[in-house]
């Protein structure tokens, strides 16, 4: 485990990180972003 | 022991650990000489000079975020300076750690400076690293020299990747600095993609410069004389690179940073399908990336996709 790791796990744990929503929005798959989509057409 | 020093032992020992790296070749599958030419130093078979350019792809998630960030793709995210004292081989960089922090973006809790270590440590952390001799009127020397005193000032490390102040420095822009220092002209910086989801995250970041200097940059015109990789052949690290290259073509201007990301308590985190493109790349010849993304990841050739086949 990289030291970096380990302080963004310390610092996760103590609830410090959290994303803002518009962030988060865009580290969601879109709607077809579904498992199934990975697949071969 | 309260739990308070069983934390510290803990860290330290984390520390300690990661310093008391010993490069075993043998352990490596690609440790190669490229070149005919000596060194001031032979490091485990490979000749190395002062003011040479070591860079490296380290496959974290962050990492290939740095990869995809620019207008042109680079397979290395990472650059550092060597520099051989007392029959030693260091690297020194940008670098810095994360602090625990209560609000803002993360940049804003980071805090570094221009470090040295050990070539050994460099490569162990890594899983791509390739050492590069700058062209022949590069003066290396000078190179070198310019690393060492920006460790020796404590120049900081800069987040923000802000090219026009050098007051602080990131990774690549102290090495573009030192080889500069050196003769070689500056690189042009490479303008961050037009890419709406990506520009979300980095306002958050606070990171508003237009361009960035990337390690490809670095490399335009230099030489390569090793590749090391612990984990894959010399050929698999070019069908990696290509599959790297391809995920970089396919992030278009309308792609979403959650196509290729998403985000856990542990920080950044490829998705699945992504992590598993990019590992099944290197059992392929580089010249298929295009079509194993599309076994991989889909051709999505409906019009609203947002990972359209190009």
């Amino acid at each position: 485990m990289s030291r970096l790791t380990l302080l963004v796990i310390l610092a996760m744990l103590s609830g410090c990180v959290t994303l803002p929503r518009d962030v988060a929005r865009e580290l969601e798959p879109v709607a077809h972003d579904a498992p199934d989509h990975f697949n071969k057409p | 022991m309260s739990i308070v020093s069983r934390i510290v032992v803990a860290l330290a020992a984390a520390w300690l650990g990661g310093c008391a790296t010993t490069l075993q070749p043998t352990a490596y599958r690609t440790f190669d000489v490229e070149s005919a030419s000596t060194g001031e130093l032979n490091f485990h078979g490979l000749p190395l000079q002062s003011g040479q350019l070591v860079v490296s792809d380290s496959g974290d998630p962050d990492s290939l975020l740095m990869s995809m960030l620019g207008e042109q793709y680079t397979p290395y995210g990472h650059a550092g300076i060597l520099s051989i004292e007392d029959g030693k081989a260091y690297v020194y960089e940008g670098f810095a750690l994360l602090r625990p922090f209560f609000s803002g973006p993360p940049t804003d809790a980071m805090r570094g400076r221009i470090r040295r270590v050990s070539l050994d440590q460099y490569i162990a952390r890594q899983r791509v690293t390739a050492i590069f001799d700058p062209s022949a009127d590069v003066d290396k020397a000078a190179v070198a020299a310019f690393a060492r005193a920006r460790h020796e000032d404590g120049t900081e490390f800069d987040p923000y990747f802000d090219w026009p102040d050098h007051e602080r420095l990131y990774c690549t822009e102290f090495a573009a600095l030192a080889l500069h220092a050196g003769g070689r002209p500056l690189p042009t910086p490479v303008f961050v993609r037009d890419n709406t989801s990506l520009r979300v995250a980095l306002d958050w970041l606070k990171v508003h410069a237009p361009a960035i200097v990337t390690a490809g940059s670095l490399t335009e015109g230099a030489e390569r004389v090793a590749l090391i990789s612990r984990r894959l052949s010399a050929r698999e690290v070019q069908a990696y690179f290509a599959a790297k290259q391809e995920l970089h073509r396919r992030f278009t201007a309308d792609q979403k940073l959650g196509n290729i990301w998403y985000w856990t308590w542990r920080g950044l985190q490829l998705r699945p399908q992504v992590k598993a493109f990019l590992e099944a790349s290197s059992l392929w010849p580089h010249a298929t990336a295009a079509d194993l993304a599309d076994d991989w990841l889909g051709a999505f050739e409906q019009p609203d996709s947002r990972w359209g086949k190009l």
